[in-house]
């Protein structure tokens, strides 16, 4: 049984999910929940909430794994998708929490340089390694926008607010960052990942 | 050539918002407004992928970690309560009894043919207070139905209750006998010890044994040896199988001169009825003619003997 799952592809295993297949959501979890947990512990930097964001995502698969359509892009977009506007929501709601308290958001929002993972000494060629240095040839104020949205959760209009710059640059910053990050990076790390 | 920076982007522009959408960075109106384009435009939707290729590849920078266990161990826990919920709700909805319409219309169809007016509307008001009376007893029934499923659940809930209660019960059991049991360990090593000691000091010529002792009638396995090393001031007295003391009693060791005892050392045993007591000579040990142990009370007066004698010298050795 185990072995039969750990053969279905992720379209086979969702559409079980959405026929309520409780083995199928549990082989997709051991598929992708070391993933989604990395990526949301990655921006809120809290294992304890990002455990719960883990949890959250895979319970919206559960329940509306239906909901997919391959009109939405590959299944593992969708899903990270998913992970990353749960984490975004969280970071947003401790923001405004922190805001009700009169904090100094400033240190929270700082910019931080792309943190090396100790996968790129491992494995020099690595996905980790491409991304990476995909991030790294684009110019500093295109990477910044970048970082400070997806990494950070800051909406077009706070980024602009922060680095004092027009909304129209940030979105122009953002259009032409992504489109230099998808023709470096090949097809080749989506298809592995 | 137009320059973005000089566009007004107060204007609504879901165009201009897909990378922000790809990247979450938008507000939720902008976000609505994408959505609905998306909606009626497939270029935009296909346009909106290809920059969401773009951020997913952005999840790989996020350092490897693991999750703990109970993130998986809850997440299939709330799927089998979704589960369980579903075949509730599903169980429920097979058991709703339609109302008995068939039976109201047979209740009208004569009066429509005989009666008018009045009477046709009297037997609509008994029809339907029969209707009610049906539907409430359905009620009725469905309720004393529910009312015995929570009477068997509160009989099932109890009927854990106690066996939870019983299995702590056995664990309470279960670590008394553990303690007991290590208590008495400890008793054996230490007897061991004190048994090796005593081989050690009866075969050492830097010993001698001048007294054995045996017990009384309130202790008749009881039996001690009082050894003593040469040239020197040092005694050790080594019992075995006296029964504990008493709670506020301990027992009291004696050299007798002349007749009389002189108290020189009080111990207690373990549990497997042995001790060691190690004490200095007041006097060369040639000056006494036998020794006695005595239970004497815990707070009682340290130079007076008061209690009974449960060991004496042994009138031959062993």
């Amino acid at each position: 049984m185990t072995i039969d799952l750990q053969d279905k592809t992720d379209l086979e295993l969702l559409e079980m999910i959405s026929g309520g297949d409780r083995d199928a959501l549990a082989n997709m979890y051991d598929r992708y929940g070391r993933r989604v947990f990395a990526l949301s512990a990655r921006i809120l930097n809290d294992p304890v909430s990002s455990e719960e964001v883990t949890q959250d995502v895979f319970l919206s698969v559960w329940r509306r794994g239906s909901s997919y359509s391959a009109a939405k892009g590959k299944f593992t977009t969708w899903l990270f998708s998913i992970a990353h506007n749960r984490t975004i929501d969280e970071l947003r709601k401790r923001r405004r929490d922190r805001n009700r308290q009169n904090d100094d958001i400033d240190d929270h929002l700082s910019i931080e340089s792309t943190e090396i993972s100790p996968l790129e000494n491992a494995v020099a060629q690595s996905e980790y390694a491409k991304v990476r240095d995909a991030m790294a040839d684009l110019p500093v104020e295109q990477r910044q926008v970048v970082e400070l949205s997806y990494f950070k959760g800051l909406t077009q209009a706070e980024i602009a607010e922060k680095t004092g710059q027009p909304l129209g640059t940030v979105k122009t910053r953002m259009r032409l960052a992504l489109k230099k990050l998808r023709n470096a990076l090949n097809s080749e790390i989506s298809a592995a990942v | 050539m137009t320059d973005p920076d000089s566009l007004d982007f107060t204007v609504p522009d879901p165009w201009g918002d897909l990378p922000g959408y790809a990247l979450n960075a938008l507000s939720p109106d902008e976000r609505a407004r994408v959505d609905a384009l998306v909606e009626s435009s497939p270029e935009a939707r296909d346009e909106l992928l290809r920059y969401m290729e773009a951020t997913d590849n952005l999840r790989i920078l996020a350092k490897d970690a693991v999750p703990s266990a109970r993130v998986r161990r809850l997440l299939l826990a709330q799927v089998d309560s979704d589960i369980h919920l579903m075949d509730v709700a599903r169980e429920d909805a097979q058991s709703v009894v339609p109302l008995k319409t068939p039976f109201l219309q047979v209740l009208l169809k004569p009066a429509r043919v005989a009666y008018a007016g009045t009477a046709a509307a009297v037997i609509s008001v008994v029809a339907i207070a029969l209707v009610f009376g049906l539907e409430n007893s359905r009620l009725d029934s469905e309720l004393t139905q529910l009312r015995n499923d929570v009477q068997n659940d509160r009989g099932e809930i109890d009927g854990l209750r106690a066996s939870v209660d019983g299995i702590n019960a056995e664990f309470a059991t279960q670590d008394a006998e553990v303690t007991r049991l290590t208590a008495v360990n400890a008793a054996l090593n230490q007897a061991l010890k004190d048994q090796q000691w005593l081989t050690y000091v009866t075969q050492n010529k830097e010993y001698r044994v001048p007294e054995y002792l045996e017990g009384g009638s309130q202790a008749p396995e009881a039996n001690g040896t009082l050894a003593v090393k040469n040239f020197d001031d040092l005694a050790v007295f080594l019992v075995s199988s006296l029964p504990p003391a008493p709670d506020g009693y301990q027992y009291m060791l004696s050299l007798v001169r002349d007749g009389v005892p002189d108290p020189v050392a009080t111990f207690q045993v373990n549990e497997a009825g042995m001790a060691r007591v190690e004490f200095e000579l007041p006097d060369n040990i040639v000056q006494y003619e036998s020794a006695i142990v005595t239970l004497e009370r815990s707070d009682g007066d340290a130079e007076v003997l008061a209690g009974p004698q449960v060991m004496t010298a042994a009138e031959s050795t062993p």
